[in-house]
């Protein structure tokens, strides 16, 4: 016998006498391992599914946690504050009330709105906004006033704050029989249109010597596209201006540490970056923000309206004031003038 | 025919595979075990034409890896020691009717070289081609021949002086 085949014998007995006498169980070893697999595949989804939810939440921080200067999410919030504060005559957010609910890359803002009306602050309703990472739905509004602006302008029909060059329509006249049919004992938001645009500075004389004793809220100003009435693409447009706070609150950007004048240039410069946002938030279907901040740069910021209050008798007498030409009545409360 | 069949064929294949490299059958069913689990994984993923070639793969990686674990996980006494244990549950019996002779063939085939005795183990105890053996042992096929012709050639030495030494 050869050696290779010695060999081929030898390898080949002692196999088969090594698988006679190996004893496994076959179908024990593959279930075994196939449930081992099967656990073990389990226990990866559960893993991967568990992840997702932790994942989400943390890029979502991330996302509105960084970006625009102060992180997206107070960004829009300075944005849906300011527009409010800019667009919306005598009315703000007090910005560290407002309340936001981050979910899964949306969040939802909730905040309420103020209005001065004589000496007292009024809470007069309630913003709700959803986002969708930094693109704001329609906001839901709900304004507890009496004399509520429309919801949607229309072009038909006069803004509250009226341009020199735009006519005052006839039943504007019914606004001065309201205020002498006003009880002395209250208090009036009153809609000043002025005859001419001013200068910021100059808004103070039409009242010399304080008489009457009333008080500036908000300034219109002009911005060149009120006396169209309507924008570029035949939309209706509202007033623009910036309040006047006594006793500035420290989250506004007005807040007397500048001309408010400036400070408005600047706040409308800032929120022509983020116009869609901000058109959304606002009343009017259009702020023009590009054709106003252009038209402001050139011919600086005049004022052709405001927002005053004060006791019902004083704000009868701005009726013989020359430098007013219409008056519309918002709000009126009961006496706090003190 | 079912997978868990396929499977089932290779089984001893596969021990007697792990068997050979691990000389120690508790190792080697576990190492069976760890196989199955690892093709129940891997499988789904991948397009198999040759299940024995590919099993035989995976049990080597298996066997490495076991390896490698018990390597830095026990100290050397304590496997000593554990091996022992193994032994003395045996009883002599049963060491001699547990295939004394493929246990004497797998010692011998251990004192080759590693290669040699890899080359050997696969292509000779467990008839795979040269190209399926090559590829477990990620060595060209050229080389791979050479490493099976010496152990091979040694190992039948080794046979011949045994067997001149019984008789």
């Amino acid at each position: 016998m050869s050696d290779d085949q010695n060999y081929w014998k030898i390898i080949d007995r002692s196999k088969k006498q090594f698988d006679q006498n190996t004893n496994i169980d076959s179908n024990k070893i593959l279930k075994k391992s196939r449930h081992k697999a099967l656990t073990t595949n389990i226990l990866i989804s559960l893993a991967i599914l568990l992840m997702i939810v932790p994942t989400l939440t943390l890029l979502t921080y991330f996302y509105y946690g960084t970006g625009d200067g102060n992180g997206r999410a107070n960004k829009q919030i300075e944005v849906a504050s300011n527009v409010i504060e800019l667009t919306e005559p005598n009315m703000y957010v007090k910005r560290m009330e407002l309340e936001e609910q981050i979910d899964f890359f949306s969040m939802d803002l909730n905040f309420d709105v103020y209005k001065r009306i004589g000496k007292e602050e009024y809470r007069v309703g309630e913003y709700d906004i959803n986002y969708m990472l930094d693109q704001p739905d329609f906001p839901d509004r709900n304004l507890w006033l009496d004399r509520p602006h429309q919801e949607i302008p229309q072009k038909d029909e006069a803004s509250y704050i009226i341009h020199p060059l735009v006519s005052v329509p006839y039943e504007y006249d019914r606004e001065w029989d309201i205020v002498e049919s006003i009880p002395d004992g209250t208090v009036v938001e009153a809609y000043l249109s002025f005859t001419d645009s001013m200068d910021p500075d100059d808004v103070k004389d039409i009242n010399p010597g304080l008489d009457p004793d009333i008080e500036f809220l908000w300034l219109a100003v002009d911005t060149g596209i009120e006396k169209k009435v309507v924008d570029d693409q035949g939309l209706p447009v509202t007033p623009i201006g910036y309040p006047i706070y006594k006793d500035p609150p420290n989250w506004t950007p007005f807040d007397n540490r500048e001309d408010n004048e400036v400070a408005f240039t600047n706040t409308l410069n800032d929120l022509e970056h983020y116009e869609s946002q901000a058109t959304k938030i606002a009343r009017a279907k259009t702020l023009a923000l590009d054709e106003r901040t252009d038209y402001i740069q050139e011919n600086g910021v005049k004022i052709y309206g405001a927002v005053v209050t004060g006791p019902a008798p004083e704000i009868r007498k701005l009726k013989n004031n020359d430098h007013v030409r219409s008056l519309k009545v918002g709000e009126v409360k009961l006496w706090n003038w003190h | 025919m079912e997978l868990d069949d396929i499977y089932k064929i290779y089984m001893y294949d596969l021990y007697r595979y792990l068997f050979s490299l691990s000389k120690n059958h508790h190792t080697a069913e576990d190492l069976v075990q760890e196989t199955f689990y690892r093709a129940y994984l891997n499988l789904p993923e991948q397009n198999i034409t040759n299940i024995k070639a590919w099993l035989f793969k995976v049990a080597y990686h298996t066997f490495i890896d076991d390896t490698r674990k018990n390597k830095k996980q026990v100290p050397k006494e304590e496997i000593e020691q554990l091996k022992e244990k193994e032994y003395s549950a045996w009883t002599p019996e049963e060491q001699v009717l547990q295939n004394e002779e493929f246990q004497q063939l797998i010692e011998m085939i251990h004192q080759l070289r590693p290669k040699h005795q890899h080359a050997v183990i696969l292509c000779d105890l467990h008839e795979l081609t040269y190209e399926e053996a090559a590829q477990i042992m990620e060595l060209n096929i050229n080389s791979f021949k050479s490493n099976l012709y010496r152990g091979r050639q040694t190992l039948m030495n080794k046979l011949n002086k045994r067997r001149v030494q019984d008789e």
